[in-house]
C-alpha cells in the first residue's frame, strides 16, 4: 500500500471542512476565466482552459446550497479520474491529512442516507469534524445522471 | 495475468492486424497470379510469423488454427494443391475467422473461439480434396460457428461436445476424399499425415482449468487497449528537429527579454511563430495515414459482390498514397464500402447488357483519391448504365415523395437517390436495394463535415464524388459574440451571412419566425433562445446566418460576427457528452475556451417555451458567472 493512499486533501466550504483522497487531486489553481455552458444546472459553472485541456468547472458550494463568495483564498481543485477531469471551486484549501488507521469512521446513520451517500466517512481531529467526500457522487457526474440532468433541463 | 503478459498480448494483436491486412492482399493477388511463387512465399512467411507469435504470447487456439493454414500453404507452395477460386475463398474465410478471433481477443484477452467448421474445411483441403466439402458438414458446423465465433465462456459440457464433433470432420473428410476422388490415391495418406502434426483443433486446447479462468475474468471490464498508429521515423525526426529549434528560440527569447531590445524580441517572436506553425503541421502529419488500407479492402468487396451478382468487374485504384487523418479514415470506411457496393450492384450492368450496348464485357470501377485545397476528394466512377432521371421521377411519384404535377430538374431527380427510403431496385437483394443506404452514406459524410455529389450520364456511367475535410481536429469557424461569450460555428454549416432588420422578420404563432431571402422562406431561430440565454433588448440581432447543412435550410439570428478563424477542436469531457447541439470546444486567442455549436443538432433540440421578456434583464444580485447560464423560464 502506498504511503499516499491514506492521505487526504482538506478544504473548506463556508464553515465546513471536507476532505478528498489526495491521489485524485491533480493540482490546485486560482480561478481562471470560465466559459458558461447552456443546458446544465446552476452549480455547473462551465469550462476552463487548463494548459490546452478543456475541463468542466463546478461550484461545490452552490451544489450544497452554500453561499458562493469570491475571496482571495477561493480556488479550484482539479480532480483527475480515469475517464475525466473536473475542476471544483472551494473556499479554501487548508491542509493535507495523513490518516491513522481507524481514524476514518463511518458516517452517522440518518434517515436521509440516500441523500448523503457521497459522504464516505467522518474524521475527528483537534475537536473538529471533517467529512470525507466522494466527489464524483457528490456532483452527480456519473454518466447516467448527467444524461438525466440534461433531459430534465430540456424536458 | 501480469502486466508484461498483457502488454505482450496487446502488442501481438496489433501486429497480427497488420499481418492479416498484408495477407488479404496476397490472397487476392494469387487469384489472378496463381503462378507467382513470391506471393506464396510471402503468405507462408506471414502465416509462420503469426503462428510463432501467437504461440509465444500464449494464444494457443490462434496458434493451432494458423498452423493449419500454414500446412495448407505449405502444400500450395510445394505445388501439391492448385490454386483456384475455391482455395482462395477458403483462405479468405480463414482470414475472416482470424479477424473475428483478433477482435474477440481485443475485447477479452482470455476469449475462446470455435473454428471447428473451418478446421474441417482446412483439413479437407490439406488432404487434397480442395473441392467443396459436404454441405451437411458445412451447415452442421458452420451454422453456430458464425454466431458464436466469439465465445468468451464455455461450459464444460459443451466443451466436451465440441471435442466429439471435432473428430467427425476428420473421419468424414478422409472417407469422402476416397470415394469422391479416386484418382488421388494418396489422399487418405496425406490426411493422416496432416492430421498427425495438427491434432489440436482450437477447442481441444482449452483445458478445463483455462475455462475456469475465463469465467472468472468474465465479470471484469474489457482491458482498455490504447490504439496505436504507424509513423515513419522520418516524421518523428522532423518533429524532434522542430522541437529542438523551438527550445533554442525560447532560450534566445529568455536572454533577449532581459536585454530589453524590443526589436530583437519582435524578430524572435516572429520566428517562434513560424516554428509553431511548422510544429503544428508536423504533429498533425503524425496522425495522417495513407488511404491504402481502406482502398485495398475494396478489392475484396468488389470481388465478393460481383461474384454473387454474376457480374464482371475490374476495380482500379488510384491515389492510394493520399493521406488522411486517422479518425477520418475510420469514419469513411463504411460509406466508401457502401458506395463501391452500390456501384457494383446498381452501376455496373450485367455482362449481357454490356455486350448488347457495345461495351467491354468486364465493367470498370475506378476508385480515386486526391487532395483539393483543404479537402480530400474520393471518387467512385463506374462505366455502367448511369442513372435515369425519369425513372427516379416515376419512382418518387409512386412512393409519394413527389406530388403529382410537381416538377423537378434532372439534377434534383438524381439527388432523390439520397432520399431516405428510396430505392429503385425491384427486389431486395443482399447487396443493396433495401432503400437504406445512400441516405445513410450522405448522413455519415455530412457528419464528417463533408459532402457527396453524384453526376451521371445514361449508358456511360456515374461518378460519386465525396469531399471530406483533411482533418477533424482543426476546422474553419466563425465566432459570434453573445452576452460577452463567444461561440464558434463551423464554416461548413454556414452557407452565407446576411444583414437583416427586425422588420424583415415575420412572426406567426403557428410557424414561428420566418424571413424571406430572395424568394425563399426560411425558418429563423434566435441563437439566444437556442442557448437559453436572455435577449439583450438594447441590441437587436442583425445578422442572419443561413445554413444549408440540412435538407431544409434555416437561418440563425446572431448579434455580431467577431471573427473567422481556424480553431483546434477540443472534445468536452464525458460528463458533458449529452449536451445537445454542442460538438466540442475551442480555445480562442484570449486563452478562454469557447463552445463549438452544431447548428443542425441545436435547432432539433426540444427548446423550452421561452417568452421573450420585454423588460431589460436585472443584473444578478450576487454577480456570479453561472448566472448567465440560468434559464429565463
Amino acid at each position: 500500500m502506498s504511503q499516499f493512499e491514506n492521505r487526504y486533501l482538506c478544504f473548506r466550504l463556508e464553515h465546513e471542512v471536507y476532505a478528498a483522497p489526495l491521489l485524485d487531486v491533480k493540482e490546485v489553481i486560482g480561478i481562471p476565466e470560465i466559459t458558461p455552458i447552456p443546458q446544465v444546472p446552476g452549480y455547473f459553472l462551465g469550462i476552463m482552459n487548463l494548459r490546452g485541456q478543456v475541463i468542466s468547472v463546478v461550484d461545490l458550494r452552490l451544489k450544497f446550497g452554500l453561499k458562493a463568495t469570491r475571496q482571495s483564498e477561493t480556488c479550484i481543485i482539479i480532480f483527475e479520474y480515469s475517464t475525466f477531469s473536473v475542476g471544483v471551486i472551494v473556499d479554501e484549501v487548508s491542509s493535507v491529512l495523513s490518516l491513522k488507521p481507524g481514524e476514518l469512521c463511518a458516517p452517522p446513520d440518518s434517515k436521509h442516507t440516500k441523500k448523503n451517500e457521497f459522504i464516505t466517512g467522518v474524521i475527528n481531529r483537534d475537536n473538529k469534524m471533517i467529512l470525507s467526500l466522494d466527489i464524483v457522487r457528490a456532483l452527480d457526474l456519473s454518466d447516467s445522471s448527467v444524461n438525466k440532468m440534461v433531459s430534465q433541463r430540456t424536458a | 495475468m501480469d502486466d508484461l503478459e498483457r502488454e505482450l498480448k496487446v502488442g501481438f494483436i496489433e501486429e497480427a492486424q497488420q499481418l492479416l491486412q498484408d495477407a488479404e492482399q496476397c490472397f487476392l493477388q494469387i487469384e489472378s497470379n496463381p503462378e507467382d511463387a513470391e506471393i506464396i512465399n510471402q503468405l507462408f512467411r506471414l502465416a509462420h510469423n503469426l503462428k510463432g507469435s501467437a504461440k509465444a504470447v500464449g494464444f494457443m487456439e490462434l496458434g493451432a488454427f494458423t498452423h493449419l493454414i500454414e500446412s495448407l500453404l505449405l502444400k500450395i507452395k510445394a505445388g501439391e494443391i492448385k490454386i483456384d477460386s475455391a482455395i482462395v475463398d477458403l483462405l479468405l474465410a480463414c482470414k475472416d475467422q482470424l479477424q473475428i478471433m483478433l477482435d474477440g481477443l481485443k475485447l477479452n484477452l482470455d476469449a475462446s473461439f470455435d473454428c471447428s467448421s473451418l478446421n474441417a474445411r482446412l483439413e479437407v483441403a490439406i488432404a487434397g480434396t480442395a473441392q467443396e466439402i459436404e454441405p451437411e458438414i458445412a451447415q452442421e458446423f458452420g451454422s453456430d460457428a458464425a454466431e458464436e465465433a466469439v465465445v468468451s465462456t464455455i461450459e464444460e459440457a459443451s466443451h466436451e461436445r465440441f471435442d466429439e464433433l471435432d473428430g467427425i470432420p476428420l473421419a468424414d473428410s478422409a472417407g469422402f476424399s476416397e470415394s469422391e476422388e479416386p484418382e488421388e490415391t494418396e489422399a487418405p495418406a496425406i490426411a493422416m499425415e496432416a492430421a498427425a502434426p495438427a491434432p489440436a483443433p482450437a477447442m481441444d486446447t482449452a483445458t478445463p482449468a483455462e475455462t475456469a479462468s475465463v469465467s472468472a475474468s468474465k465479470g471484469g471490464p474489457p482491458p482498455a487497449t490504447d490504439e496505436s498508429i504507424r509513423v515513419s521515423l522520418g516524421r518523428v525526426d522532423q518533429l524532434i528537429n522542430y522541437v529542438g529549434e523551438m527550445v533554442i528560440l525560447q532560450t534566445v527569447l529568455f536572454e533577449q527579454a532581459y536585454s530589453g531590445n524590443i526589436e530583437l524580441i519582435r524578430k524572435t517572436v516572429h520566428q517562434l511563430g513560424k516554428i509553431s506553425k511548422e510544429l503544428q503541421d508536423a504533429s498533425m502529419s503524425l496522425r495522417m495515414v495513407p488511404l491504402k488500407q481502406s482502398f485495398q479492402k475494396m478489392q475484396r468487396i468488389v470481388r465478393d459482390t460481383s461474384q454473387s451478382l454474376n457480374k464482371k468487374v475490374n476495380l482500379v485504384l488510384q491515389g492510394e498514397e493520399t493521406e488522411v487523418e486517422k479518425s477520418v479514415l475510420e469514419l469513411i470506411g463504411d460509406p466508401l464500402v457502401h458506395l463501391v457496393r452500390n456501384a457494383v450492384d446498381h452501376g455496373i450492368d450485367t455482362p449481357e447488357e454490356r455486350l448488347a450496348a457495345g461495351k467491354a464485357e468486364t465493367g470498370t470501377i475506378i476508385l480515386r483519391a486526391f487532395h483539393q485545397a483543404d479537402m480530400i476528394v474520393l471518387e467512385v466512377r463506374d462505366d455502367g448504365k448511369g442513372i435515369d432521371a425519369n425513372r427516379l421521377r416515376a419512382k418518387a411519384l409512386e412512393k409519394g415523395i413527389l406530388r403529382a404535377g410537381q416538377t423537378i430538374t434532372d439534377k434534383q431527380a438524381i439527388n432523390l437517390i439520397f432520399h431516405p427510403g428510396f430505392s429503385t431496385k425491384q427486389e431486395v437483394s443482399d447487396i443493396s436495394g433495401r432503400g437504406v443506404g445512400l441516405d445513410v452514406v450522405k448522413t455519415n459524410i455530412e457528419r464528417l463535415q463533408g459532402s457527396v455529389e453524384v453526376s451521371t450520364e445514361i449508358g456511360r456511367g456515374s461518378v460519386f464524388r465525396v469531399e471530406l475535410p483533411l482533418t477533424l481536429a482543426i476546422i474553419d469557424a466563425t465566432t459570434v459574440k453573445l452576452n460577452e461569450q463567444r461561440y464558434a460555428i463551423p464554416m461548413s454549416h454556414i452557407h452565407e451571412s446576411i444583414q437583416v432588420k427586425e422588420s424583415d422578420i415575420h412572426s406567426s404563432v403557428n410557424i414561428g419566425e420566418v424571413v424571406n431571402i430572395r424568394g425563399e422562406n426560411l425558418k429563423v431561430y434566435r441563437l439566444t433562445q437556442l442557448l437559453d440565454l436572455k435577449d439583450n433588448m438594447a441590441e437587436q440581432p442583425k445578422i442572419l446566418l443561413v445554413s444549408r447543412a440540412t435538407e431544409t435550410p434555416f437561418g440563425i439570428l446572431v448579434h455580431d460576427i467577431s471573427s473567422m478563424q481556424q480553431v483546434v477542436v477540443k472534445k468536452l469531457g464525458i460528463e458533458l457528452k449529452n449536451l445537445i447541439g454542442i460538438s466540442g470546444s475551442a480555445i480562442l486567442g484570449d486563452g478562454k475556451p469557447a463552445l463549438i455549436l452544431d447548428l443542425p443538432r441545436l435547432i432539433e433540440k426540444p427548446t423550452s417555451k421561452i417568452v421573450r421578456t420585454p423588460s431589460p434583464v436585472q443584473p444578478p444580485v450576487n454577480s456570479q458567472v453561472h448566472s448567465q447560464v440560468r434559464r429565463t423560464a
